[in-house]
């Protein structure tokens, strides 16, 4: 995903950081008691299904350099300079080993990791935030089941990072809006799920969603495409609009889309999508690839001017 | 798989090694034309995967079909680094989308050529068992090779 792009006024939100000190004290204690009583083996299961629903291996692992699964390094290109993802793996020391349920919960639902640091949006937060406790918690004990990898951090390359830490709580303030996702009683069971997935789990809005100048997501062309995406990547439209988005394509395309890459056109796609098939929708259900196609072609058709080119 | 499966997959590995042996086809010496006579066999590669996709919509392609796309794929696959790609028709020569890493970098674009023809003949393999779900794997294979070459070596042009 990408990150917060052409934040212009710094000054005046590193004013509004004092603001969100009072949030911050509150967040830094959560009051999560995570007693499950299922056995330790099927939460380790609906974990691996969480992990793959969230993407955390292609991000987490510089597979392009050999990386080990999850001992992170692997290089996203952002406006903001490069950004090395963290180490997740069990590791005591230099990956997630220590972290206790409640840290883990506040840095996926506000950010904050298990030190009390801001984590940066590079991290899909604003999308995780709207998983719910059980999700997050099978997740983590899945997370506990991997290699431990001794792999220290690389530390960012940034070019101002000391400012862009100290903005984020106001940022969390202003544009966080912290889950879990409700459920529309309007909607059947088939939407909710896909809104589940799409939103929360396979966070589809960081890359296919525009940015505003402050780097939130603009919900106003939600899914309308984002010409600027991650490493310098056109996201397509993925909005019901039927010149530049989905509106043409039937279930079956998006289905065969999402379960093997191919387009209906016989080209596969590239890029990063190919990695969220190869690491994600492939690894989905049938009933839950349904339940995605179901809630993006529910979403409202958003024309966009020009339309991003098909990869 | 059954034992027609095994021996049509080690006809089709078979096939991979003693390509380089086969005759060769008739291949322009013009880049121009060579680019579009390439444009033209890689079309024939998207229609069978269209077919294949119709397969996976449910939308009137049998597993048979599947199977003849496959040796379509196989057989253009095999022709990729005998001749497909001559030098001098990198982006730039009429609407060739080759990027010039391809030359660059051949050992590992054929590499990439030859995955695509083995995965294309596992799946002929599995299309000959008839068997519509034991094909989903191997179609997800041929589509991976296509991709892995793809992102490395073309520039997608409009």
């Amino acid at each position: 995903m990408s990150v917060p792009a052409g934040v212009r006024t710094l000054a005046g939100l590193a004013a509004l950081t004092l603001l969100a000190l009072p949030a911050l004290l509150l967040l830094s204690g959560p009051a999560v008691t995570a007693s499950r009583p299922e056995p330790r083996a099927e939460r380790v299961s609906r974990g691996q299904y969480v992990f793959d629903a969230a993407g955390c291996l292609g991000c987490h692992t510089d597979e392009v350099h050999g990386g080990q699964p999850l001992a992170g390094g692997r290089a996203l290109r952002t406006s903001y300079g490069l950004f090395y993802t963290p180490n997740i793996s069990p590791d005591p020391i230099y990956g997630i080993g220590n972290w206790s349920d409640a840290q883990f919960i506040r840095a996926l639902r506000h950010g904050v990791s298990a030190d009390g640091t801001s984590l940066l949006p590079a991290f899909p937060y604003p999308a995780y935030t709207l998983m719910d406790d059980g999700d997050i918690l099978d997740l983590k004990a899945y997370l506990m089941t991997r290699k431990p990898v001794a792999q220290p951090n690389r530390p960012h390359e940034l070019r101002d990072p000391f400012t862009l830490r100290l903005l984020m709580p106001s940022w969390n303030l202003m544009f966080l809006k912290s889950g879990p996702l409700d459920t529309n009683p309007r909607r059947s069971a088939q939407w909710n799920r896909g809104q589940y997935l799409v939103r929360a789990l396979t966070h589809c809005g960081e890359c296919h969603t525009p940015r505003t100048w402050t780097g939130a997501l603009d919900e106003s062309r939600a899914f309308a495409g984002n010409p600027a995406s991650n490493d310098g990547e056109i996201a397509t439209n993925i909005t019901p609009d039927p010149d530049t988005g989905i509106g043409k394509w039937s279930e079956a395309d998006l289905l065969v889309l999402l379960e093997i890459g191919l387009k209906p056109d016989g080209d596969m796609v590239v890029g990063s999508m190919a990695e969220v098939v190869r690491n994600t929708t492939s690894h989905l259900t049938l009933a839950d690839r349904k339940a995605i196609v179901t809630y993006l072609r529910a979403v409202p058709p958003v024309r966009s001017e020009p339309p991003p080119a098909a990869k | 798989m059954t034992v027609r499966g095994t021996i049509t997959i080690w006809a089709m590995l078979a096939g991979v090694a003693l390509g380089s042996l086969a005759p060769q086809a008739a291949w322009p010496d013009d880049p121009l034309r060579s680019v579009e006579y390439r444009q033209q066999e890689i079309r024939k590669m998207a229609s069978a995967m269209r077919v294949i996709s119709r397969f996976l919509k449910d939308e009137g392609a049998s597993v048979a079909d599947v199977g003849a796309s496959a040796e379509t794929i196989h057989t253009i696959a095999l022709e990729l680094v005998r001749g497909l790609f001559p030098e001098g028709t990198a982006i730039g020569v009429g609407r060739s989308g080759a990027r010039p890493e391809i030359w660059q970098q051949w050992d590992l674009f054929k590499e990439q050529a030859t995955n695509l023809a083995v995965a294309a003949g596992r799946l002929t393999a599995a299309a000959a068992g008839g068997d519509a779900e034991a094909v989903r794997g191997p179609i997800r294979a041929v589509g991976q090779a296509c991709a892995a070459c793809h992102e490395l070596f073309r520039q997608k042009v409009p």
